[in-house]
């Protein structure tokens, strides 16, 4: 028996992770239409993994060991399915009966994450509502548990799990569908980069409540998105841009968090320990999204990550620059989250009750009910405003919202202020 | 010291629903108690067991199962070293399968060797 200490070896992610390839790989080979079945064969083989590896230990090449189980569920199910009939059309059209074959021809281990994310295309099904193609392709390969998804979308689990469903069901009934190549991607490619910018963001603001950020995430979605820029059809300004939003957020990891473990704000952030090299990687994507005439949101929020980014020190951030980069994300695709952030920019250039004028006059405050970052904002600048009163009520509300401890500890550290 | 067997009945993943995330949770938690007990010098084995069972019946037929009902099916033993049945009892209380839905059955190892002679010294081999 192997020492099962060597566990801890797996790194953070390992088997979401895998479970996004996987399910790309057999649904390359069973088509679109059978996404479930590629999705049972995958949690067959996770639990086979969780059952034999949890006892006696991981083996050597647990990727290797994972595929080679898939592989092997995944023709058992394509011979008790009645073999062609199962397969992708395009994959029956050149293999026939011969599954194992087409099996291996399209399965193979290093064709997988270019797979990925051309599954993530057929997922983006235009003929589902544009909520259910994200969502189902955060949950089928990306790993997104419906509580995660939920939180992205500041929905309900209830309803995600509802949607998800829904739009399963809908797949399973179409019929054929081919996986889109080339041309076809485009009109798609919207509902990717919404994707991989909700990839990123569960990464950097976890909603897991022990986890401030999961770096595998962001590393994942930056991958995804490189594959983008480096596809003839894909390459647009929009993934440039959101390639370069990535990078540039990516660069300040290590200055968010102490040594404690709590988050550290970006008034308080050592400028220092930001990556220089992926700054200047952001910029240079950033330089290269700045062409035809449409300011993506991605574009903007790039916008506003490069002058932070570039700014030798809170103080003399150019907030009047950023609030104009907001006023025109207000314009392009306005959100109750964007008008937050906005007020909290008014707030540095005009005092906090400018800030506090701007929340108020919040056309859709009730989609921002339970979102902890609402009241955190409240107490911040209530206390600058000088009412340690209300700002205590505001971040006692946000302090019950969050799951997160370390979002929890930032809020008693500012609960203390109040009382001086 | 005497040996116990720790037997794990039920509390499978398979159709708990879960995501990979929870999987990899549930397999770091495996991971954290077998290196306690070895931490501890008192792991003396484990393995994990096939789905796959056969009967064989005194007059000699072979059947396949029994196909136990997956909550009382047997996924797996461990074997530890421990001072009493209770001291056994506590490392039982610390196993994952419990959150699950699982549960341990302890079951102390016979042991075979000659007892000692009350009140007698073993003379030291020549």
């Amino acid at each position: 028996m192997t020492e099962s200490g060597n566990i801890h070896r797996l790194v953070e992610g390992f088997f979401r992770h895998e479970s996004g390839r996987l399910v790309a790989a057999l649904t390359r080979v069973f088509g679109i239409r059978n996404l479930d079945l590629a999705e049972d064969v995958v949690q067959t083989s996770l639990v086979e993994a969780l059952e034999t590896w949890s006892l006696g230990g991981v083996p050597d090449n647990p990727s290797g060991w994972l595929f080679r189980v898939a592989r092997n569920r995944g023709l058992d199910a394509l011979r008790r399915e009645g073999n062609a009939a199962r397969l992708a059309p395009d994959v029956a059209a050149l293999w026939g009966d011969d599954v194992v074959s087409a099996f291996d021809e399209f399965a193979l281990e290093g064709e997988i994450p270019d797979a990925q994310l051309r599954m993530m295309f057929a997922c983006c099904d235009p003929d589902l509502p544009s909520r259910s193609r994200v969502a189902l392709t955060l949950n089928t390969l990306c790993g997104f548990s419906p509580h995660e998804i939920s939180a992205a979308f500041l929905s309900v689990d209830e309803a995600v799990r509802r949607r998800l469903t829904r739009a399963r069901k809908r797949l399973r009934d179409r019929g054929d569908v081919e996986v889109p190549v080339g041309e076809a991607l485009r009109p798609r490619l919207d509902d990717l980069h919404q994707v991989l910018y909700l990839l990123f963001n569960e990464g950097y603001n976890s909603s897991h409540p022990d986890q401030l950020i999961r770096k595998e995430l962001c590393q994942e979605a930056v991958r995804l998105c490189q594959l983008l820029t480096q596809h003839p059809v894909c390459a647009t300004p929009a993934s440039w841009a959101l390639l370069a939003l990535m990078l540039l957020h990516a660069a300040r990891f290590d200055a968010r968090v102490n040594t404690d473990g709590d988050v550290v704000l970006l008034a308080d952030q050592d400028r220092r320990r930001w990556d220089r090299g992926l700054i200047a990687a952001g910029l240079r994507a950033l330089e290269r999204s700045a062409c035809g005439d449409d300011a993506t949101p991605y574009h903007l929020e790039a916008g506003i990550a490069a002058h932070h980014c570039l700014s030798p020190s809170f103080e003399q951030t150019d907030w009047r620059i950023i609030l104009q980069h907001y006023d025109m994300l207000m314009a392009r695709s306005p959100s109750p989250v964007v008008e937050l952030n906005r007020a909290i920019v008014l707030a540095e250039l005009r005092g906090p009750d400018q800030g506090l004028r701007a929340i108020h006059a919040i056309t859709d405050v009730d989609a921002l009910a339970d979102y902890p970052y609402l009241g955190a904002t409240l107490g911040q600048l209530h206390l600058a405003a000088g009412d340690p009163e209300r700002a205590r009520a505001w971040f006692l509300r946000a302090r019950e919202q969050t799951e997160s401890p370390t979002q929890r500890h930032l809020l008693d550290r500012k609960l203390r202020r109040t009382l001086n | 010291m005497n040996d116990y067997l720790l037997l794990f009945h039920g509390g499978g993943p398979e159709d708990a629903g879960l995501s990979a995330e929870e999987m990899q949770q549930i397999m770091m938690k495996w991971s954290r108690w077998t290196t306690g007990l070895r931490d501890a010098g008192v792991f003396k084995g484990g393995e994990p067991l096939e789905r796959e069972a056969r009967t064989v019946s005194p007059d000699g037929s072979v059947k396949d199962g029994p196909f136990a009902e997956s909550k009382e099916l047997v996924g797996g033993y461990v074997m530890v070293a421990a001072a009493s049945m209770d001291e056994a009892t506590e490392h039982a209380k610390q196993c994952p399968i419990l959150s699950t839905g699982g549960y341990v059955e302890v079951r102390p190892v016979m042991d075979i060797t000659l007892p000692p002679i009350d009140g007698h010294v073993s003379p030291c081999p020549e």
